[in-house]
């Protein structure tokens, strides 16, 4: 194992080296294999652009030609472009997500700065002035990746400095990237714009929601009276869902992870910015919470059937449509215990069909037959024609399980303290999958009465769903008996919704 | 459903499900269990979040299939999916962390609720070796477990501290629960054939007959 081991030493300086006039024969691939051939082992000056001396060997480890871990040093010089090398664009994406558990993104962007600052240094006399123009181009390239995929970042003002500082010297030595340094920034700031609003949209919706429970605890209407279609009211929740999706960044992931683990060794432990993954979570929770009340509401055995009936062939459209987590939400819905032990209820609704649903989202084997039909349904998406075709909403709480278990069940770092990128390389390549399924557009109209209703309307809480459970259907034994005592007085006098 | 064996002795299929709140190490625990690593760089599988185990106690066979709900603490209507059926659970908290004692309390609560006494709990105190910053004394934790028809364990999944007793012990009383349920349909339907020798499966036999609530 140890022969296939090759370590190439401090490969960022060599390749910096080369590029500075070397006549070293550079042939950095682009593709993030190398060989120890490709580079000379000479004692490499240190002339790097963090200024930090790497004395020790193996600062980055390949096998069989994939990194598979490195010093945090060796993998940010990896990811900086030389005069004669651009990083691999999986490398970026992957060190971008997953650096920020080691160094805070704003450091590393001021990095690259640095960068720009010793070519500038070396300028005229080791680098020439079309050295300096291509690694201009290939510092362009890299922000706008990075502001591509991971615009978010830029939300901090020192990112915006580092930014400004950066494109300010590449328009100085290649005045030819104009176009495209203004192309970057208009499309950050309208990402970021789009961001800002979608954040005050969600502000509006929680005040709106917070109203309604301040002026009228009970609902005077009901969801299938308002959008008897169940095929329209999947349509409404894919719609609701793929907004929701959108503006999920693939960092929230990883922020997500130094957030709530206590012993992950990271700086980042103030960067809170998991918002628009917990507002997806969120509206997971609501749309299960509205199932139980939607239901519990109902007085009347007729219709509490009729409404379970409705959300069983809601659950059936959203499948057709390929939206898993309004499928898995409804269905969580419909297994709360207020809803669940209404026996009398459920002897008269049509269990087949709500069987066969069941069954996509069980959970046995880890959701086996779930992935096999996601499975089904990416292969399928690849060849739609539509764009409603194409979509794929994934169960969520799955995803970030997977995510979570990677994260739990792999180490950051070895022993030997270097970063083990092949869990970084794992991570990358689930996320990336999340970016494609969360690309097709539907258009969410929010003035649309069913989805205000969906979005706003006061839904239970637990103790207020069991009581009106209890309503419904009287307690059955001892200790719903009991529970039922308690929940009156618990609950006299005070609001019933969330 | 029940993978039944031909052969004796019989073979029990047992669904164990892991909750508590995040951070309390129960993914740790289940790692440390099925494959003794604790965080170490490893290859790393998907499949991880659904962990198996075989054991033989006595003359029995146990396959577990180990449910960990990390990561799902958020998804709060998510709980009877992933608890449902399972024959014994086992709710973890940290020691240096009150709060999730509490959080233990209510699932207990929950469980019964949801699947009576047919569910065999066991309650661990997760991180003994952070003893200087416990938070939640033994005999606390201890009374708490013993009014709740649940056993009491201390373990560190990091030193590897009495995580295959929690597994064991869980089992034994899962092999028990099963026996008693066993006895109790034997009683229901007297002109079933007594079991001779052993060689008889009892092919309509689901393990440990969940409580079948309205819906599912």
């Amino acid at each position: 194992m140890a022969a296939i081991k090759q370590s190439i030493r401090a490969n960022g300086q060599s390749r910096r080296w080369n590029s500075m006039g070397s006549l070293t024969n550079s042939t950095a691939s682009q593709d993030g294999s190398r060989s120890s051939g490709e580079f000379t082992n000479d004692d490499v000056t240190s002339i790097s652009p963090t200024g930090s001396q790497r004395s020790s060997d193996q600062s980055l480890i390949f096998e069989n030609s994939i990194l598979t871990s490195g010093t945090l040093d060796g993998l940010i010089h990896h990811v900086m472009p030389g005069v004669d090398y651009y990083p691999d664009r999986t490398y970026i994406f992957a060190f971008l997500l997953s650096s920020r558990l080691f160094i805070k993104p704003y450091a590393l962007f001021h990095q690259l700065f640095d960068a720009c600052t010793l070519h500038q240094s070396l300028y005229p006399a080791t680098i020439g002035i079309e050295s300096m123009g291509i690694f201009c181009r290939h510092i362009v390239r890299l922000i706008s990746d990075w502001t591509d995929t991971f615009a978010y970042d830029f939300r901090d003002e020192r990112m915006m400095t580092s930014l400004k500082d950066i494109t300010h010297f590449c328009l100085t030595f290649e005045p030819a990237t104009r176009k495209d340094v203004t192309h970057i920034l208009h499309n950050l700031l309208s990402r970021l714009s789009l961001l800002e609003r979608y954040e005050s949209q969600l502000t509006s919706i929680q005040q709106e929601a917070s109203k309604k429970i301040a002026s009228n605890s009970n609902p005077t209407t009901d969801l299938f009276t308002l959008c008897p279609n169940p095929a329209q009211l999947a349509h409404y929740l894919t719609a609701i869902e793929l907004e929701r999706l959108r503006f999920i960044g693939p960092e929230e992931f990883v922020q997500a992870f130094a957030k709530e683990s206590p012993t992950v060794e990271t700086p980042l432990r103030d960067m809170k910015r998991t918002r628009n993954l917990e507002a997806y979570v969120q509206w997971f929770n609501r749309l299960s919470y509205l199932v139980a009340t939607e239901t519990c509401m109902q007085l009347k055995k007729r219709h509490r059937v009729r409404i379970l009936d409705y959300f069983i062939d809601v659950a059936k459209e959203c499948f057709n449509l390929g939206n898993f987590n309004s499928l898995m939400a409804i269905i969580a819905g419909l297994n709360m215990s207020p809803v669940s032990r209404l026996r009398k209820t459920w002897a008269k609704v049509n269990l087949q069909k709500f069987e066969i649903l069941e069954h996509q989202m069980d959970p046995t084997g880890n959701f086996n037959s779930y992935r096999s039909t996601l499975k089904a349904a990416m292969w399928r998406s690849e060849s739609a024609s539509t764009e409603c075709e194409k979509v794929i909403i994934p169960f969520f709480s799955l995803l970030v399980k997977d995510l979570y278990f990677l994260n739990e069940g792999c180490a950051n770092r070895s022993k030997s303290g270097h970063v083990n990128f092949e869990k970084f390389w794992q991570l990358a390549k689930q996320v990336t999958q999340f970016l494609a399924w969360k690309q097709a557009p539907i258009p969410l109209d929010g003035n649309n009465p069913v989805v205000k209703y969906l979005l706003t309307n006061p839904v239970f809480s637990e103790s207020a769903l069991s009581l009106a459970s209890f309503q419904c259907e009287p307690p059955e034994n001892n200790y719903e008996k009991t529970r039922n005592k308690q929940l009156k007085s618990e609950l006299s006098g005070e609001n019933t919704a969330l | 459903m029940a993978a039944s064996a031909v052969a004796s002795p019989r073979v029990h299929d047992f669904k164990v499900v892991l909750l508590g709140e995040g951070c309390v190490g129960k993914t740790s625990l289940v790692l440390r269990y099925v494959e003794n690593k604790f965080n170490e760089k490893h290859e790393s599988t998907l499949q991880a979040s659904f962990l198996t185990k075989k054991l033989t106690i006595g003359n029995r066979r146990v396959n577990l299939s180990i449910w960990d709900t990390a990561g799902q603490e958020r998804f709060h209507a998510l709980g009877p999916i992933y608890y449902r059926d399972s024959n014994g659970a086992i709710l973890t908290y940290d020691i240096t962390d009150d709060d999730s004692f509490q959080k233990v309390k209510n699932w207990v609560k929950e469980l019964k609720k949801m699947l009576g006494t047919d569910i065999m709990l066991t309650i661990i105190g997760n991180k003994t070796d952070l003893e200087k910053q416990r938070n939640v004394s033994v005999e606390t934790a201890e009374q708490y477990a013993e009014s709740v028809g649940a056993t009491h364990f201390q373990t560190s999944a990091k030193l590897n501290r009495g995580v295959e007793e929690v597994f064991l012990d869980l089992s034994r009383r899962m092999i028990e629960q099963a026996d008693k349920q066993d006895a109790e349909k034997r009683a229901l339907s007297p002109s079933s054939r007594s079991t001779a020798a052993g060689n008889v499966v009892l092919l309509e036999e689901t393990p440990a007959a969940p409580i079948k609530s309205g819906c599912c």
